[in-house]
């Protein structure tokens, strides 16, 4: 099968590669490295650079710093879990426990900074071709596309979602009635996406996408669907953390 | 409220949206029993400007009066929110189910009714709009036609004084548009609706403006 992903204005190709072919080599260095002061120092060297590619317009501040903000909302669930062994009086502080904690919170913003610095500016297009021309299979290439398109889809659902609650009158407080209703916009998030998902597929097929033969009648599709993502979302979570 | 004041009024709106100004120097009247049509384009602002009212764009400029109280902030626009009932131009945005009597409840429990008052007046509106039949119905299993009535449902649910409707007959069959059309002019209230179809126009209009495209 051959990608054709939409051509963008971007940098010229090889440049592309270039930087993210940096980005993916500092990145599997960084995750190497095991001294706390080394990992620092690639941290204030990765601030440096994504503060320099922010003043020179590429990547604006406050999308700069958003992005730094959400990193380390996810290291700091780390700090409430990793730190602790559970023995038998309660948590207790552990040492060991408490190390690989920081050296993952040095990695993952020493990796964080030095991606956005190198990849300000790109969109998630663009990295896929770059990533395709470096020699990543072109059906990863488009799950790249697509994933980063439906997260974009989702949070577009969410909003909507959000806007229709509001404009009958629902404002959330501290109460029972805010948490079932969060709980079935939640739900809707989901049934819009499995509905849209099922949309994309005829599209897919109806401009001839499918290679393999479909069977005639298939197990229900949205329980698959449901049961496929929690299991991906569940094994890449492992993935990274045991990494 | 102020009985002889218009219902709305805006002087000077300026709209943006993602930074680009959309509707500009606009100005908005709507009294009591009007159904105000605002024409235009497609892309020129019109759902924009409905948004704007509740109060989902902010405004970039000008000054807004609803119901006789000027309104700037999300505290000024959120009790509104019920008395200006919006049906939006895609009604499968505007419908949470799970089933249709359950979604049309959805607004009276925010305004406090019980869950047995709120069944009771959502089973009312349908009925009242002639599709009481779609009660038991899950919302993500209707026609198009269909979830645009019960979106409306969901509005009027809400005893709304002023309804601001966004293309509601876009996409309707001939018989489903004529008895939309019936229920918004049985229903006496006043209106500020959003609409490129003619029979439309035609059959409710008592004024009508015309959003010019944005300046470029
Ligand atoms: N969420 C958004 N983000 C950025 N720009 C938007 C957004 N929604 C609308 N616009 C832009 O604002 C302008 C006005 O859009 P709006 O939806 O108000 O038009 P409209 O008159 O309702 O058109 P239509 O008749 O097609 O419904 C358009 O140029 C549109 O591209
Ligand atoms: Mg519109």
């Amino acid at each position: 099968m051959r990608t054709a992903l939409p051509a963008t204005a971007t940098p010229p190709a090889p440049r592309l590669r270039l930087r993210l072919g940096t980005a993916v080599g500092i990145s599997v260095l960084l995750s190497q490295l095991t001294s706390p002061g080394l990992l620092l120092a690639a941290c204030a060297a990765g601030l440096l650079l994504a503060l320099a590619a922010s003043a020179n317009g590429v990547l604006p501040l406050h999308s700069l710093l958003r992005r730094i903000a959400s990193v380390n909302l996810f290291v700091a669930m780390l700090w409430l879990t990793l730190p602790w062994a559970l023995q038998g009086g309660g948590p207790q502080w552990s040492e060991a426990g408490a190390h690989h904690a920081l050296l993952i919170s040095l990695r993952t913003n020493a990796v964080a900074l030095g991606c956005m610095a190198l990849l300000a500016g790109l969109d998630a297009f663009a990295i896929a071709r770059a990533a395709a021309g470096l020699g990543l299979p072109s059906r990863l290439a488009r799950l790249l596309v697509l994933t980063v398109r439906y997260l974009g889809v989702l949070d577009d659902t969410r909003r909507r979602i959000d806007l229709a609650m509001r404009a009958r009158g629902f404002r959330p407080g501290a109460n029972r009635r805010t948490v079932a209703v969060l709980a079935q916009q939640l739900a809707l998030i989901l049934v819009h996406a499995m509905l849209r998902a099922e949309r994309v597929d005829l599209a897919l097929r109806a401009r001839a996408f499918a290679t393999a033969p479909q069977p005639a009648t298939r197990a229900p599709r949205p329980w698959r669907w449901a049961a496929g993502t929690a299991a991906l979302c569940l094994g890449s979570s492992l993935l990274w953390l045991l990494r | 409220m102020n009985a002889a004041g218009p219902l709305i009024l805006g002087r000077g709106l300026r709209l943006a949206r993602a930074g680009k100004v959309v509707v500009e120097a606009f100005d908005l009247e709507l009294h009591a029993g009007e159904r105000l049509f605002v024409l235009g384009a497609s892309g020129t602002g019109k759902t924009t400007l409905l948004h704007s009212l509740l109060g989902f764009v902010p405004l970039a400029g000008g000054e807004l009066q609803l119901l006789g109280r000027t309104c700037r902030s999300e505290q000024d626009f959120a009790p509104l929110r019920g008395p200006l009932g919006l049906l939006f131009q895609d009604a499968g945005d505007q419908l949470f189910g799970p089933t249709v009597a359950e979604d049309a409840a959805f607004g009276p429990l925010n305004r406090g009714a019980s869950a047995a008052e709120a069944r009771e007046i959502a089973l009312q509106t349908l009925a009242r709009i002639g599709i009481a039949h779609l009660a038991e119905r899950p919302v993500h299993a209707l026609s198009g036609g269909e979830q645009r009535l019960a979106a409306l449902a969901g509005v009027l649910a809400m005893s709304p004084q002023v309804l601001l409707l966004d293309e509601p007959t876009t996409g309707l069959d001939e018989a489903a548009s004529e008895r939309l059309l019936g229920v918004l002019a049985d229903s006496g209230l006043s209106m500020i609706v959003a609409s490129h179809d003619p029979a439309c126009v035609g059959a409710l209009a008592t004024r009508r403006i015309t959003l010019a495209p944005a300046p470029r």
